[in-house]
C-alpha cells in the first residue's frame, strides 16, 4: 500500500516549494488593494514552512529532522534557490528565517523566510525541471520515504515554455511509497471565490486556472481518507485563491488529529 | 483472595520520535485495573499525555478526571521555546482502552478510538468479542481521540469473566493485524509465552507483516 510511510528521522519527507517571482507578481491580489501577489505568495509559502516546522516539534525543545525542504524562486533572475544548500532539514529551517517580520497583514504568520520579489518572465517550466533534478537526487538517498511533495505558488502566467510536460515528468518520479505529488496554489487577480481540491476542471474567469488544474496531481485515495476536508474522488492538488498550509494535512504524520 | 494476572508487551516503533514510543500501558492487578493508551503520532507530547491517561485511569477507571489529567499533562511540560509553547497550546491526543474488574469476575471496559479489547472465551475457539471496533467494522483512518481540548465520548462495555477466559487489550497496529488474520491468532496471542510473543511480534513488524508502529498488548487472565 502506498502513501503510508510516516515521516521520521530514518524516513524523512521532502517538500519543494516553487515561488513565482515574475513581474506580474507586482499586481495587487484580488480584493486586497496594496497587497501584491508577491507578498501574498511569500506569505503563503511562509505559512507552509512555519506549519511544517511546527509539525516537527514533539516532546522537547528540538525540532525533529523529519522533512527536507527546498524553496526555488523563479522570475527574471532565473531559478534561484532560497536556501544555499538546496535542501534544508526542518530541524535547521528556523535558522534560515529572515531576521525580522516586515508585513503585519492578514497573511502574516510570524516566521518569514521568503522575501517578496517580482521581475521579468515566468520560467515555470524551467523551475519544474530544476525541481525534478533535485528530487531525483533526493529519492536516490531516500528511496523508501513518503514521496516528495512539490508546491507551486503562482499567479499562473507561465510564459517561457509549456510547463505541462515538466510537470508530468515530475509526477512520474517516486519512491517505493508512491509517486511525487504536485500541488498548485493559484493566487489570481480574479475576485472569484476560493476553490480547494476540485475533482473536475473548475469553471473560473482566470484563463490559467484550467492549465494549473491539469498539471496538479490527483490526491491518492489513501490521503483522501485521512483528510480533514470532505474530498470528492479524483480531487486534485489544486487550490485557487486559498492558503497553502492546509496541504500539510495530506502528509503521513501518524494518527491524524483534528481540532484539539 | 486471588487476583487477575497481567502481562504487558510494549515494543516502541523503530526510528520513531521517541525511543520509548508513544504508547503507554499499565495495570494494578490487586485493584483490577488494566489500560493501554496510544499517543497520536501527529500530536505534541503524545507519550506524556498517554502516560497521564494511563495513570489517571488506574487511579479511577470511571474516568471523570479529564480536567485534572490536562492540568497534570501541562504541569509536566518543559516549554523553553516559542515553538514548544505554541505546540502545547495546540494540545495533545491519544486513544485509550481500559478495563476495570470487580472481584476478578465482573468487568467494565472503557475505550476511545482504535485501541481495542478482545474477550477470548475459554469454552470456544471462535472469534473473541471485539470492542469498541466490532467485527466487520473498518478501523478508521482518523480514529476518535482523547484530546487535551475537551472530555471525550467514552465507549463502554460490561461483561463477566469466567475462569480460563483471556482478555486482550491491544493498540491499533496489533489489533488491525490480528483482526485480519485467522481466528487461531487469538488463541496464539493468549497462550504464547510473553518473551516469545514479544520477539515474534517484533519479527513480524521487521518483516512488514505488522505496520511500523508502536506495538502494545496487555493480556489479562482472570483468577481461576
Amino acid at each position: 500500500m502506498t502513501y503510508t510511510r510516516r515521516m521520521s528521522t530514518r524516513y524523512p519527507g521532502c517538500v519543494v516549494v516553487l515561488i513565482d517571482q515574475s513581474a506580474s507578481m507586482a499586481e495587487d491580489i484580488a480584493g486586497h488593494t496594496g497587497i501584491t501577489r508577491a507578498q501574498a505568495v511569500a506569505s503563503a509559502a511562509d505559512g507552509l514552512l512555519d506549519e511544517l516546522v511546527q509539525r516537527c516539534v514533539k516532546d522537547d525543545d528540538q525540532v525533529k529532522p523529519w522533512c527536507d525542504v527546498a524553496v526555488l524562486g523563479y522570475g527574471g533572475q532565473g531559478i534561484v534557490s532560497m536556501f544555499p544548500p538546496g535542501f534544508v532539514s526542518t530541524s535547521e529551517l528556523d535558522r534560515f528565517a529572515l531576521p525580522s517580520a516586515t508585513a503585519q497583514d492578514e497573511f502574516d504568520t510570524g516566521m518569514h523566510w521568503i522575501k517578496p520579489m517580482f521581475d521579468g518572465h515566468t520560467p515555470m517550466a524551467e523551475a519544474l525541471q530544476r525541481a525534478h533534478q533535485m528530487i531525483r537526487g533526493w529519492i536516490q538517498k531516500h528511496p523508501d520515504s513518503f514521496p516528495p511533495v512539490v508546491l507551486n505558488v503562482t499567479d499562473g502566467m507561465a510564459n517561457t515554455a509549456d510547463p505541462h510536460e515538466p510537470a508530468a515528468a515530475l509526477r512520474r518520479l517516486g519512491t517505493s511509497d508512491g509517486n511525487a505529488l504536485l500541488f498548485n496554489l493559484h493566487l489570481s487577480s480574479s475576485q472569484a471565490q476560493r476553490v480547494e481540491y476540485p475533482a473536475t476542471t473548475p469553471v473560473l474567469e482566470d484563463k490559467y486556472a484550467a492549465a494549473l488544474f491539469d498539471m496538479s496531481s490527483e490526491i491518492p485515495p489513501q490521503l483522501v481518507e485521512t483528510s480533514r476536508f470532505p474530498l470528492q474522488p479524483g480531487a486534485r492538488g489544486f487550490v485557487f485563491n486559498g492558503g497553502a498550509a492546509a496541504l500539510l494535512h495530506f502528509f503521513m504524520w501518524g494518527t491524524p488529529v483534528g481540532a484539539l | 483472595m486471588t487476583f487477575p494476572i497481567a502481562e504487558l508487551i510494549s515494543l516502541p516503533r523503530r526510528h520513531g520520535s521517541s525511543p520509548d514510543g508513544e504508547d503507554a500501558g499499565g495495570f494494578d492487578e490487586v485493584r483490577g485495573r488494566f489500560v493501554l493508551s496510544d499517543g497520536a503520532g501527529s500530536a505534541f507530547s503524545a507519550r506524556t499525555w498517554a502516560r497521564t491517561l494511563v495513570r489517571h485511569f488506574i487511579n479511577d477507571p470511571e474516568a471523570g478526571w479529564h480536567e485534572q489529567a490536562v492540568a497534570s499533562w501541562r504541569a509536566g511540560l518543559t516549554l523553553r521555546t516559542p515553538r514548544t509553547r505554541r505546540a502545547a497550546e495546540q494540545g495533545s491526543a491519544a486513544t485509550l482502552v481500559g478495563l476495570a474488574m470487580a472481584d476478578g469476575v465482573g468487568w467494565q471496559a472503557t475505550a476511545v478510538g482504535d485501541s481495542c479489547l478482545y474477550v477470548l472465551r475459554a469454552e470456544n475457539n471462535l472469534l473473541p468479542e471485539a470492542f469498541p471496533i466490532a467485527w466487520g467494522d473498518r478501523f478508521p483512518a482518523a480514529p476518535e481521540l482523547w484530546t487535551t481540548g475537551r472530555p471525550p465520548r467514552l465507549a463502554r462495555l460490561a461483561g463477566t469473566a469466567a475462569p480460563g477466559d483471556v482478555l486482550i487489550l491491544a493498540t491499533d497496529a496489533v489489533a488491525r493485524w490480528a483482526s485480519a488474520g485467522p481466528p487461531s491468532i487469538w488463541r496464539w496471542l493468549a497462550t504464547t509465552e510473553t518473551e516469545q510473543l514479544s520477539a515474534t511480534l517484533a519479527k513480524y513488524r521487521d518483516e512488514s507483516e505488522i505496520e511500523d508502529d508502536d506495538l502494545s498488548v496487555l493480556i489479562v487472565r482472570p483468577p481461576l
